[in-house]
C-alpha cells in the first residue's frame, strides 16, 4: 500500500513559493482575501462575543480580525475561525463538498503574526494545505461527506496542520505527525448545518490545526501512516482505503487544485448549494414583473437536497441553507445581500407567502451544481431558468475584479474606515509582496494603525519562541 | 422527539439526594485514582509539550502538580492529558474506555471558578459517568470496532453533562451542550501507542466543558444531532449498529457505577495479572508475614485466555516486564506490592524476585465462568501448603471492592512523582472525604501547596 500520509507530506513540505504558477498565486491570492473579509464582516457576530467571554485574558501578539485586540496564536485562531464562518459566506469547492479556506486562513494568520513571516511564506503555506486537503478529499467523497461530515473541517483540519507545518518549516517527517494528530481531531457533523454550532466547527479546525503542527515541531508523535492506517482517516470517516491514491499523489504543482475545478468565491452570503437556484430566480425576476406567482418548482440535485429542504426558517442562520425561502426572495427582490437574512426580511408576508409556494423536485442530470426554477404565473405563462454554479465563482467564471472588490468592501466597510479597506484591499491584492504579516494584520483590524506597535527588541522575543 | 432532549430529560431527572452511599464512595475513589494518575502524568514530556511553552494565558484553574493555573479549557486540556499520560486511569465497562480522566478534568477547573463544594463535584461526576454510559449502552461495542476511541468520543458526553450540571442547565441548554458535543467528538485508534492517545483525553475533556460553557450561553445546536441521518448515530456508527432504545432505559436503576461499574487499576501492568497479584500481596500479608524466603514451590491457576504466552513469560526487560506473570507475583510475594518502580530497568535483577520466579509454574483451570480470578498454591520448604484465591482483581466492581489501603498504595505510588510527602498524605485524605469537603478550591490549594 502506498504511504499515503508521507507521500502528501513530502509533496506539500517541499512545495515552494516558485512552484506556484502565475494563475495559482493569483487565484489563491484571491481566496486568501476573500476568506479575511469574510472573517472581518463576521468578527462581530453574535457567536464571536459568547465565544469569547469564556476565554481568559492572554498575552498574545496574534490579532483578532476586525476588531481590536491581540490573543495567543490558538485562541485568536480558533476566535478568527468562527468570525471567518459565522457568516457562511467564505469560497468553496466541489471535491471538497465544502468550504477550503476557512478552516486554514486563519491558523496561519495567527501563527504568522506571531513569528512575521512574508506574505509569500503565508501564501506558499496556504497552498500546501489547500491542496492537502482537496486531494484527500477527492480520494474520500463522496462517501465521506454523503456519510454527514462536515468535510470543510474534517479535511481542513488537516488541512491546516499541514499549512502551518509548512510554514513551520517542519520535516515531511514531523508534518506527516501532525497530519496524524489533527486527524483525531477531526470532528464536526453536517447534521448540526443551520445552527451556531457550525461556525463553532471552523474554529476547532483552525485551533486544532494549528495546535497539531506546534505539538509535532515539539517533538510530540502520532502515527506516520493516519491517512491508510487499518484504525486510521480514511477507514473510520470514509469506510475504507482507496485503492488507487493517485489522484492525491500526481499533479502537484502542475496541476492546482485549487484552479481546477477550483476554489470558487461566493456571490451569495447563504449555502452554496443554492447558487443556482438563486442565479435563476434572479434571471426570471426580470421576466415576470408584477405578475402574480401561482407555483414555483425548484429542481436540484438529489445528493445537495438533504441539507437545505428547509421550508420554515426559524432565522437568519437557518435562512442559509433553505431553498424555499432564498428562491422566493430573490424572485421578489432579484438578488440576495447581508439584508436578506435580517429579522424583518424573515417576517416580510409578500416572501412569506411566496416561500410557501416553493416545492422542491430532483433533476436528473449529471451536474450535482446545476438548478432550474419553474414559475406557472397566473397570467398563464410558465417561465424557466437555469443555472449552474459550482459552489460559487470560480476560476471558469470568475467575478469581474469590480465583482470581486465590491464584495470585498461590503465585508469590511461595516468594520474599517473606508481608507484602512482600500489600503487593505490593495494590499491584499499583492499578499505574496507584502513583507510582514503584522503590517499586514494591523489593516485588519479598526482603530489607530500604530496602537499596536510592540517595539522590534519583543517582536524578536517573540520569534525566538 | 429530540434525542438530545430525552436525554437531557433523564439527566435532570436524576436527584443526587437518592444516590446510593456507595456510589459515592466509588465516586471518591474513583476521583482519588484520576488525581493520582493525573500527578503521576504532570511530570511527563507529554505533559510538557501540551502546555506549549507557556502560550496559555493565566487563570483561575490548576495544572495539578505543576503550580500552574490557567483557564478553565486551557486546565482541563493539560489535566486531561496528563491524567491519561500513563494510561494507568480507571476504566468503565460500558463505556469500554477511561470516563474519570475524561469528566473530571472540566469539572474540578469548573468547581475551581464557581466555588463548587466537594459535594457538588461528586454528584455532578456521578451524573456525567451515568449519562456517558447509559448514552455508550446504545453505541458500544460497534463504536469501538469501528474505529473510534469512546474514551473521547464518548466520554465527551459524560463531560459536557457533568459541566452542565454543576451549572445548573436547564433541560434545553444540556440538550444543547449535547447536541454541541456530537460535533466536537474525535479520536481514532490508528494513534494508539502515541501520546496522541492522552492527547485525545485531553481535548475531550478540554471539548466536553466546552460545549456546556457555550450551551449555557445559550448557543445551540441542531435538536437533532444525535439522530439526523447526517448525525452523530449514523456518522460514527452506521445504520443497523446502534440501539436508541439502551440509551433511554433504566437510568439509574441501578446506577452504571454499582452495575457493572468502573474498574480501578491497581498495578502499572497488564491487566490479566491482576488477580494473581491480588492474592500473591494477601499471602504476604498473611501467612508469609512478609517474609518470601520459605517459599519452595508456586502454583498460580488462571483462565486460559489469561495465560497468554507474553504473559507466562519471565521478566527479560522493563518492557516485557510489564506482561510477565511471573515478574508480578514475585513481585507481589517479595514485596507485598507491585509499584511502579519496579519496572524500572534497575529493578529486574533484584535476587530474591529473580529466584521466587523461577519457582513459578502456570496452570489454567477448567471454570470458563472465572475468567479473570486466580489462586496461588505455595509450597514451603517445611512441606507445608498455604493458598489463595480471589474470584475477580479487586476493584475489579461494586462485586469486589477495592481495599482503601490498596488504592492508598496505588495514589501515593503515583502522586509523590508530583508532591511532598506530606502532601500526598493530605491530599489522599481529603479525597477521601471529598463528598464533605466545603469547597473544591480547598483540594487543589493543598495540592498546589504541597507540589514539589
Amino acid at each position: 500500500m502506498t504511504a499515503l500520509t508521507s507521500e502528501l507530506a513530502a509533496r506539500a513540505a517541499s512545495l515552494s513559493f516558485a512552484d506556484l504558477n502565475s494563475a495559482a498565486r493569483d487565484w489563491a491570492g484571491r481566496a486568501f482575501a476573500d476568506t479575511v473579509a469574510c472573517a472581518i464582516a463576521g468578527a462581530g457576530d453574535d457567536m464571536v462575543r459568547r465565544f469569547e467571554s469564556i476565554l481568559p485574558a492572554s498575552a498574545g501578539s496574534s490579532a483578532l480580525l476586525g476588531r481590536g485586540g491581540q490573543m495567543h496564536e490558538l485562541d485568536a485562531a480558533q476566535l478568527n475561525g468562527i468570525a471567518a464562518h459565522a457568516l457562511d459566506f467564505d469560497d468553496c469547492n466541489l471535491e471538497m463538498d465544502g468550504h477550503p479556506s476557512v478552516s486554514i486562513v486563519p491558523a496561519l494568520l495567527a501563527l504568522g503574526d506571531r513569528i512575521d513571516c512574508s506574505g509569500a511564506d503565508l501564501l506558499t503555506a496556504y497552498v500546501a494545505g489547500v491542496e492537502t486537503e482537496i486531494r484527500i478529499a477527492r480520494i474520500s467523497n463522496p462517501a465521506h461527506a454523503d456519510r454527514g461530515w462536515h468535510p470543510t473541517v474534517t479535511f481542513g483540519v488537516i488541512g491546516a496542520a499541514v499549512a502551518v507545518s509548512r510554514l513551520l518549516q517542519l520535516s515531511p517527517g514531523k508534518m506527516a505527525v501532525a497530519m496524524g494528530i489533527a486527524a483525531s481531531c477531526a470532528a464536526g457533523l453536517r447534521a448540526n448545518s443551520g445552527t451556531m454550532t457550525k461556525p463553532l466547527h471552523a474554529g476547532q479546525a483552525n485551533r486544532n490545526g494549528l495546535q497539531a503542527a506546534l505539538l509535532a515541531q515539539a517533538g510530540f508523535t502520532a502515527t506516520s501512516s493516519v491517512l491508510e492506517h487499518k484504525f486510521g482517516f480514511m477507514t473510520a470517516f470514509s469506510g475504507g482505503v482507496p485503492a488507487d491514491p493517485t489522484p492525491a499523489l500526481a499533479g502537484w504543482s502542475e496541476d492546482f487544485a485549487l484552479l481546477s475545478p477550483g476554489i470558487a468565491i461566493k456571490q451569495y452570503p447563504c449555502c452554496a448549494f443554492i447558487h443556482c437556484a438563486i442565479d435563476a430566480a434572479v434571471e426570471l425576476h426580470a421576466q415576470i414583473g408584477d405578475t402574480t406567482i401561482l407555483d414555483i418548482d425548484v429542481a436540484l440535485h438529489g445528493r445537495r437536497l438533504k441539507n437545505i429542504d428547509r421550508p420554515h426558517p426559524r432565522d437568519g442562520l437557518d435562512a442559509k441553507f433553505s431553498t424555499q425561502y432564498l428562491t422566493a426572495r430573490a424572485l421578489l427582490t432579484g438578488t440576495i445581500g447581508f439584508a436578506d437574512f435580517e429579522n424583518a426580511a424573515l417576517a416580510d408576508p409578500a416572501t412569506q407567502k411566496l416561500s410557501a409556494k416553493v416545492g422542491l423536485s430532483t433533476h436528473d442530470r449529471q451536474d450535482l451544481s446545476f438548478g432550474r426554477v419553474t414559475v406557472v404565473l397566473a397570467d398563464g405563462r410558465t417561465l424557466s431558468a437555469e443555472a449552474s454554479v459550482a459552489m460559487g465563482r470560480g476560476p471558469d467564471n470568475p467575478m469581474s475584479p469590480g465583482q470581486f472588490k465590491s464584495k470585498f468592501m461590503d465585508c469590511v466597510h461595516r468594520v474599517l474606515p473606508a481608507e484602512r479597506a482600500e489600503t487593505l484591499f490593495e494590499a491584499m491584492t499583492g499578499i505574496w509582496e507584502q513583507p510582514s504579516v503584522r503590517q499586514l494584520t494591523r489593516l485588519m483590524q479598526p482603530g489607530a494603525v500604530s496602537s499596536r506597535s510592540p517595539d522590534p527588541v519583543s517582536f524578536s522575543a517573540a520569534n525566538s519562541r | 422527539m429530540s434525542l438530545s432532549r430525552e436525554l437531557a430529560k433523564r439527566v435532570v431527572a436524576l436527584d443526587p439526594r437518592g444516590f446510593d452511599s456507595e456510589a459515592t464512595k466509588w465516586a471518591r475513589d474513583a476521583i482519588a485514582d484520576m488525581i493520582g494518575c493525573t500527578l503521576l502524568g504532570a511530570p511527563t514530556e507529554t505533559a510538557d509539550a501540551v502546555l506549549l511553552r507557556d502560550l496559555y494565558g493565566a487563570g483561575a484553574c490548576l495544572v495539578l502538580g505543576r503550580r500552574e493555573r490557567l483557564g478553565m479549557l486551557d486546565a482541563a486540556f493539560v489535566n486531561g492529558t496528563a491524567g491519561h499520560a500513563l494510561d494507568y486511569d480507571d476504566t468503565s465497562k460500558s463505556l469500554s474506555g477511561h470516563p474519570t480522566v475524561i469528566i473530571i478534568p472540566g469539572l474540578l477547573a469548573l468547581a475551581e471558578t464557581r466555588g463548587a463544594s466537594g459535594r457538588e463535584l461528586v454528584d455532578a461526576y456521578i451524573v456525567g459517568v451515568e449519562a456517558a454510559t447509559r448514552f455508550a449502552r446504545g453505541v458500544n461495542f460497534q463504536h469501538y470496532e469501528k474505529g473510534w476511541h469512546p474514551t473521547a468520543t464518548l466520554g465527551i458526553f459524560g463531560a459536557a453533562i457533568a459541566a452542565s450540571v454543576l451549572m445548573r442547565l436547564d433541560e434545553e441548554q444540556i440538550a444543547s451542550a449535547i447536541s454541541i458535543s456530537a460535533s466536537l467528538a474525535s479520536g481514532i485508534k490508528s494513534n494508539f501507542g502515541t501520546p496522541t492517545k492522552p492527547l485525545h483525553a485531553g481535548i475531550a475533556a478540554r471539548n466536553g466543558l466546552f460545549a456546556a460553557l457555550m450551551a449555557a450561553r445559550n448557543v445551540k445546536g441542531s435538536s437533532m444531532a444525535l439522530e439526523h441521518p447526517q448525525g452523530f448515530l449514523e456518522v460514527f456508527n452506521g445504520a443497523g449498529n446502534y440501539n436508541i432504545d439502551r440509551m433511554l432505559a433504566a437510568w439509574a436503576e441501578p446506577l452504571d457505577m454499582l452495575s457493572p461499574g468502573i474498574s480501578i487499576k491497581k498495578y502499572p501492568c497488564v491487566y490479566s495479572v491482576h488477580g494473581a497479584i491480588d492474592a500473591a500481596i494477601a499471602l504476604h500479608q498473611g501467612s508469609l508475614a512478609g517474609d518470601s524466603t520459605a517459599i519452595a514451590d508456586i502454583l498460580v491457576r488462571m483462565h486460559p485466555r489469561r495465560l497468554l504466552p507474553h504473559v507466562r513469560n519471565p521478566a527479560t526487560s522493563a518492557l516485557n516486564a510489564k506482561f510477565s506473570l511471573p515478574y508480578s507475583v514475585a513481585r507481589g510475594l517479595v514485596n507485598g506490592a507491585v509499584l511502579l518502580d519496579h519496572f524500572e530497568d534497575q529493578a529486574l535483577h533484584d535476587p530474591e524476585v529473580t529466584r521466587v520466579m523461577g519457582l513459578i509454574r502456570m496452570e489454567p483451570h477448567d471454570d470458563d465462568a472465572n475468567d479473570y480470578g486466580a489462586e496461588l498454591v505455595l509450597t514451603l520448604t517445611d512441606g507445608s501448603e498455604l493458598r489463595h484465591a480471589v474470584a475477580a482483581p479487586l476493584g475489579r466492581g461494586p462485586e469486589t471492592p477495592l481495599p482503601q489501603d490498596i488504592l492508598r498504595a496505588k495514589f501515593v505510588d503515583c502522586a509523590r512523582r508530583s508532591l511532598t510527602d506530606e502532601g500526598v498524605h493530605q491530599v489522599f485524605a481529603m479525597l477521601m472525604t471529598l463528598d464533605t469537603l466545603p469547597r473544591a478550591t480547598d483540594l487543589t490549594a493543598a495540592i498546589q501547596s504541597t507540589t514539589l
